[in-house]
């Protein structure tokens, strides 16, 4: 809907405003400035916060806060008069009052200071109320950022961005005390308080009162200056006052000294789905900060803890700078040429002795939708082999596959945008608040102030559970009976969307039949969920405007994961919610770049873009431009790989940026295959643990050290820049496989990814207009790609991908999750958690991050902890039929009854979750059934130390509020509105009629 | 068969060899950039020759101690006056006309000839001369000058400082 827009006049100039806009946005928008520190984010949460008091205007002889006042037709509006100027000024002084200007000596004064740039703008000239510093010390104790109050001009962007964008509801202001500052919880230090360390505070503060630590003392020239001269350089400073014009002029000096030193590159996220982009500041090799902007498709000047703060890694000592060359027991250091020398030796050995269907592939990814597609090109063309596979199946292919046979595509129906605007959300066996944490952010913001509805599905009772309005439990692995039964009682009580089903679904009337036996009694029988919460849930469903449905791994990982991932499609398809925004199916990726690995080809049966490789046509492109044969039937994924190296069908196998040996399920049973491995290559940035059953590792540069693109969840194409030269000898991952591919006899000459993604675009349809072109600085394109360039954000909106356009209403039915058997009476549930990635390879090189959470902990219900006698701290040990583990218990009111919890996040064995799970999987597509497996348990000690530090911010406090509170501000005795103060000041010098 | 095994064993560089490979490296940029080093050698002997850098030496290797020190002498109320003052005499000769204060200076510079040429200061001149010499069209005419001068410092004077 486009809205009215008409004129108004902003210092005689006239420009287009459109109704319910402010007059601050009109004119910024028609780049008029306005002053307004508070202002300076205006996409937080509810909008305008009006604490600043820099932006008042003149409207026809009142003054106004020009954020706060909505423009109308013909107004005439003056920001420069000298009555607005006054005003400005006055809003400003108050500010200082608050906030020292020793500007260049602060490690904010980076150009971009809001503080600083606004005073500059107002010609402020001297300090019309003396600076007073307030009675609180600053605050160190959180690892990565420091609040100092001193500085404070308590605008309340932070609050506002943790309350209302974050949704964390840790930060406030306390107005009622004498000298009001931002607080934490009920007031605590940060490091005791329930911040989760996203970051947003830091990332939206206007001046340098909240700042990563990484920054103090390194930004500026002069501000590592020892204390016992900075403190009288700025006495000095303050007490011959030579006005602020002329430090204005020192500090635009020193800041653009800086840009000398300090580099600012546009980088994508290398941890989950999301897809954040935001610019990294460096220092020569030291990583100062990263600065996300509003510019950022996807996030905006969102984060999380790990993208805001988990860098460490890349200057790990840890990190792999050599390539090793297994010799008896030990690795050797070797050249390059030596490394790969001997790999084209062994590799093309197997390959003419046995055959190169005897050489598995695994793809990675972590890595770049470039390497993914060489690396395939390198399975397929120059081994022959299509045993290429990459991590997605452990995750998200069933997910896929269920969408394949009904809607058409592998990926999320819309963006990011259409999950915030949707009327309903429904998340099915996935905890975005820890593994997707920015897009949980869109939803919690929605909820929290624009109504959106929310229901929960999951065994925990996790953030997003805590939040709903319908929180609901169902027995482990019975989620498609619980889904099948709503779509039968909408479809029973005639709620379908009967137009859509008729227009543009095949197989309706097969399809309800199916529905036959999942019945409300059945329903309730089989998940334990009460037929009133079924109806509820129905209602819901039927009362949204629109519906989206987020699934992860509670879902997929299960004997019956494509069938329950097809149970979600058909009931979006019963009540038409595809092909419009708002709206659809939304299976959220866990890894950076899982959806473009995918994408990119490293799968046994798809060439890039999901084109089968049995297709004579197709796979006769690719033989065409790359002039050799290719394999025609598919080959082996990910697990039957495994079983092939167990059966003697697998020789020798070339994985990189995987650490299958931890993620893969029952790894025990991994291990045992690694070792029978002839020839194992194993390519990664640390000496991870598959890398140890490795003949050779090859050292690979991270995405800070190199260039390429990454697919995120909404089938988002965007590119990174090269912001660190690579480690030592290490190298990107696409001139590894070059050099590799060469060695081989191939005579591949790719000079820059941009090349290989052209040639993806010539090849695969859905990519014929991507191009790096197009994806310069913040730009993203969202396949399919269209050949002029042109994303569909959007899918299904003209029809769904299959041979008529139409959907397909596909039957599925139930399957029993496994039962290990009796002896193992506990249910054993695992995934991620918020602070450390994933097993943690990453993460855990962060002092910081490991000061949060260093190892996992299981989850232990109280009454189970009761009838067990553990408590937190106990040591117990887990056991099923594949392995056991020792961990330390911690009792949680998030799971119930039976059911444990074991996150993920540990590189020990003893710890590791894969060891307890099962080789059994997805019927059809080989996705283990992780979520499936049972324990006993053994108490070992009854007391210990607790697993999670008291620290962490699961023992916090939350203190939710709307916003800042700007009321309790202008309640305050002290608290003089700006207005009446130039009045009775222009009064005193005869002016006093012009404000009135 | 391959056990997971964790030993690396790295190809240590001998601390010469690691040696050999930094000077390899700086001589080839030294033999890049032959004239600026040259030229730079050449001024670093002058400096050295001057005694400059042995003063630069001693003020770095105290620069903690000498620059509090300095900011601790800068933090005087005298010196708080001197950087005032310059500054406001700066902020005055920036708001002065330039045309304006050539001509005063012009008239200052005849004066000063003129009196230079006077050449007994002894002289007593009488109430009568002086009133004589009013009548002067050129003593006149610095006369109104100085009294308008008067009158503006007087408005200058009474002004509410401002800035």
């Amino acid at each position: 809907m486009e809205s009215r827009s008409f004129q108004i006049t902003v210092n005689d100039i006239t420009i287009e405003a459109k109704d319910g806009q402010f007059i601050l946005e009109a004119a910024l928008e028609s780049n008029i400035y306005i002053p307004g520190i508070c202002s300076s984010q205006p996409d937080l949460g509810i909008g305008t916060i009006q604490t600043c008091d820099t932006c008042f205007v003149e409207v026809d002889g009142q003054l106004r806060r020009a954020c706060a006042t909505k423009a109308e037709p013909d107004m005439v509006v003056n920001s420069v008069s000298e009555t607005a100027k006054e005003a400005q000024l006055e809003g400003m002084s108050r500010i200082l009052k608050d906030h020292e200007l020793y500007c260049t000596v602060c490690d904010n004064n980076n150009g971009n200071c809001v503080v600083h740039n606004t005073a500059e703008y107002l010609e402020l000239e001297h300090q019309k109320y003396e600076f007073t510093p307030k009675p609180y010390p600053p605050d160190n104790s959180h690892p990565f950022y420091r609040y100092e109050p001193d500085q404070c001009i308590k605008c309340g962007l932070c609050v506002e961005a943790c309350q209302d964008l974050q949704v964390s509801e840790v930060l406030s202001i306390d107005w009622d005390r004498e000298h009001p500052r931002v607080i934490w919880d009920n007031d605590v230090p940060i490091n005791e308080s329930s911040c989760v360390s996203c970051g947003h505070c830091v990332s939206v503060c206007p001046c340098n009162a909240l700042m990563e630590k990484s920054m103090l003392g390194e930004a500026g020239y002069m501000t590592g200056i020892p204390n016992n001269i900075l403190e009288p350089m700025i006495d000095l400073t303050k007490e011959v006052e030579p006005g602020y014009k002329e430090i204005f002029t020192i500090s635009n000096v020193e800041a653009a000294m800086r840009e000398d030193r300090i580099k600012k590159t546009k980088t994508v996220c290398t941890y989950c789905g999301v897809g954040c982009s935001f610019e990294v500041w460096t220092k020569g090799r030291d990583i100062l900060k990263v600065q996300p902007q509003s510019d950022a498709p996807v996030n905006g000047i969102s984060t999380c803890v790990k993208g805001k703060f988990g860098w460490d890694f890349v200057n790990s000592e840890e990190r792999l700078t050599k390539p090793l060359i297994r010799k008896g027991d030990k690795f050797h250091e070797a050249t390059w040429e030596e490394a790969l020398s001997l790999m084209a030796e062994k590799f093309m050995e197997i390959k003419e002795k046995e055959g190169g269907d005897k050489l598995g592939f695994i793809a990675s990814s972590k890595c770049t939708n470039e390497e993914n597609f060489l690396f395939q090109k390198l399975a397929r063309s120059i081994f022959q082999s299509n045993n290429v596979d990459n991590c997605s199946r452990y995750c998200q292919t069933p997910a896929s596959a269920g969408l394949m046979r009904t809607v058409g595509i592998g990926g999320d129906s819309g963006t990011i945008k259409d999950i915030a605007a949707a009327d309903l959300v429904m998340v099915v066996g996935a905890n975005p608040s820890e593994s997707h944490p920015v897009l949980a952010t869109r939803v919690k913001r929605a909820h929290k102030l624009h109504g959106q509805k929310l229901i929960v599905s999951d065994l925990r009772k996790n953030e997003l559970a805590d939040r709903a309005d319908l929180y609901i439990h169902p027995k482990p692995g019975t989620d498609l009976v619980w889904l099948s039964a709503v779509t039968k009682y909408i479809l029973d009580q005639g709620w379908e969307d009967e137009a859509f089903l008729q227009k543009r679904v095949n197989q309706v009337e097969e399809y309800k039949q199916s529905l036959e036996k999942f019945t409300l009694d059945y329903a309730e029988k089989v998940t334990g969920i009460s037929k009133d919460t079924l109806i509820q849930v129905a209602e819901m469903i039927h009362e949204s405007n629109g519906t989206c449905i987020l699934w992860a791994m509670g879902v997929t990982q299960h004997l019956g994961g494509t069938d329950t991932s097809t149970a979600i499609a058909n009931l979006l398809l019963v009540t038409g919610n595809f092909g419009k925004p708002a709206a659809g199916a939304y299976p959220l990726r866990g890894h950076n770049n899982v959806q473009g690995a995918s994408d990119f080809g490293t799968m046994p049966n798809w060439l890039p873009g999901y084109e089968p490789i049995e297709n004579d046509l197709v796979r006769g492109r690719y033989e065409k431009a790359w002039g050799i044969k290719l394999p025609k039937n598919p080959g082996l994924d990910n697990h039957q790989i495994v079983d092939g190296i167990m059966d003697g069908n697998i020789k020798g196998m070339y994985l990189f940026g995987e650490e299958m040996a931890l993620v893969d399920s029952n790894i025990n049973f991994v291990h045992e295959a690694f070792e029978k491995l002839e020839f194992f290559v194993v390519q990664d940035i640390f000496f991870s643990k598959t890398a140890q059953f490795a003949d050779i590792v090859l050292p690979a540069a991270p995405s800070l050290e190199k260039e390429g693109t990454f697919v995120n969840t909404e089938r988002r194409i965007q590119r990174f820049y090269q912001v660190l030269e690579p480690l030592g000898d290490c190298k990107p991952d696409w001139q590894i496989f070059q050099e590799f591919a060469n060695k081989c006899g191939a005579d591949w000459k790719y000079e820059h990814p941009s090349e290989i993604m052209a040639e993806v675009a010539k090849l695969a349809p859905i990519f014929a207009g991507v191009s790096y072109d197009l994806l310069e600085g913040w730009d993203s394109q969202i396949w399919p790609v269209k050949p002029n360039g042109e994303s569909t954000p959007l899918l299904y909106e003209e029809e769904f991908k299959s041979k008529d356009g139409k959907a397909k209403l596909f039957p599925v039915d139930w399957t029993p999750p496994m039962e290990f058997g009796k002896e193992f009476d506990l249910h054993l549930n695992n995934g991620r958690l918020l602070e450390q990635f994933h097993e943690g390879n990453m993460t855990n090189k962060s002092a910081g991050i490991n000061q949060m959470v260093s190892e996992p902990w299981l989850e232990v219900s109280k009454e189970l902890a009761e009838e067990r006698n553990v408590e937190t701290g106990s040591l117990v040990r887990l056991i099923s039929p594949y392995g056991k583990v020792k961990v330390r218990v911690l009792v949680s009111e998030r799971v119930t009854g039976n059911e444990l919890y074991l996150p993920m996040n540990t590189v020990e064995y003893e710890k590791a979750v894969n060891a307890l799970t099962s080789s059994y999987y997805d019927k059809d597509t080989h996705t283990p059934n992780y979520k499936e497996a049972q324990v006993r348990m053994e108490v070992l000690e009854k007391t210990g130390e607790s697993p999670l530090p008291k620290n962490n911010h699961r023992f916090g406090n939350p203190q939710p509020h709307i916003g800042v509170e700007v009321e309790k501000k202008w309640r305050r005795d002290d608290f003089t509105p700006i207005p009446e103060v130039i009045r009775r000041e222009g009064g005193l010098r005869g002016k006093g009629n012009k404000a009135n | 068969m391959a056990r997971a095994i964790r030993q690396i064993e790295k190809k240590q560089l001998s601390e010469e060899e690691e040696r050999a490979q930094d000077l390899q490296a700086i001589i080839k940029q030294i033999a890049e950039n032959r004239e600026a080093i040259e030229d730079t050698l050449i001024i670093l002997k002058e400096l050295h020759d001057f005694g400059v850098l042995d003063m630069l030496k001693g003020l770095l290797r105290t620069r903690e101690k000498v620059g509090a020190i300095a900011v601790e002498q800068l933090n005087q109320t005298g010196m708080h006056n001197i950087i005032k003052n310059g500054m406001s005499t700066i902020q005055l000769l920036s708001d002065m006309d330039s045309d304006q204060i050539k001509t005063i200076f012009n008239g200052v510079n005849k004066g000063l000839e003129r009196m230079a040429e006077t050449s007994n200061y002894n002289e007593n001149i009488g109430l009568w001369n002086l009133y004589k010499s009013t009548k002067d069209i050129e003593v006149r005419n610095s006369l109104n000058a100085m009294i308008q001068f008067l009158s503006g410092m007087g408005e200058g004077l009474s002004q509410k400082h401002t800035s």
